[in-house]
């Protein structure tokens, strides 16, 4: 791909991004009915991995940080390992040598894998301790 | 015969599970497998095989993220256009 290819598609992104974001900043999605349902969900009646994620996304860009996350807990996973992620761009960068990434450690993607589909399976149990993770 | 490498080939772990946590399709999950590939496979010295789980995880993320974006924007177009609709038919 060419430099300058590259730079047009992630400052596409970018803008995307943004808009995306100020969409879900403005709008509600339990009162606006122009978010798109996750179709898991619509069809199956279950929640996955991801339900409650544009409830949360508007709830935290709002400030309500607490609300946003009882929608969907692996949020603060997902904004973690985002997180996480630039920081260790950033550091390859100034030291290309002295930076090891958790993210390629053998390990890692299986037990984010796991922890995906036990939280999956355990947001569907409509019993006590699991209520909590459910949307 | 294929030298000693030091990099792993991108194992697109954070895009899989970001695209798995804010879109519900089970893609996001398959890019997540892959990244695991790409990191066994690169330890185990199949440098070609990480490759191609590299490749594989970052389709099956972009799919993730793709289906999402274009659930939106048809959402969006949907209530546009009953919006519009709507204002031309109430005003004459």
């Amino acid at each position: 791909m060419s430099k300058s290819l590259k730079i047009f598609i992630y400052t596409g992104l970018s803008f995307i991004t943004i808009a995306a974001l100020s969409l879900y900043l403005n709008y509600n999605p339990t009162e606006v009915s122009f978010f798109p349902q996750c179709p898991f969900h619509y069809a199956t009646g279950l929640h996955c991995p991801g339900c409650g994620t544009q409830r949360a996304i508007h709830d935290i860009l709002n400030g309500d940080i607490l609300s946003g996350i009882q929608h969907n807990v692996l949020i603060v996973l997902a904004i973690a390992v985002l997180s996480y992620n630039l920081f260790i761009l950033l550091r390859q960068h100034f030291h290309p040598h002295k930076t090891k990434n958790l993210l390629y450690h053998k390990a890692t993607p299986m037990t984010l894998f796991f922890i995906i589909i036990f939280y999956w399976i355990g947001r569907n149990i409509p019993i006590e301790p699991f209520t909590f993770l459910a949307p | 015969m294929e030298q000693e490498r030091t990099t792993p080939p991108n194992n697109h772990l954070a895009m899989a599970i970001i695209s798995t946590l804010i879109c519900c399709l089970p893609a996001g999950v398959v890019s997540i497998v892959y990244a695991s590939q790409v990191n066994s496979k690169f330890i185990a010295g199949d440098y070609q095989g990480a490759e191609r789980a590299s490749k594989n995880a970052k389709t099956w993320w972009i799919i993730s993220l793709a289906v999402a974006a274009a659930g939106i924007i048809i959402m969006l177009a949907i209530y546009g256009i009953a919006f519009i609709a709507a204002i031309a038919s109430s005003e004459f």
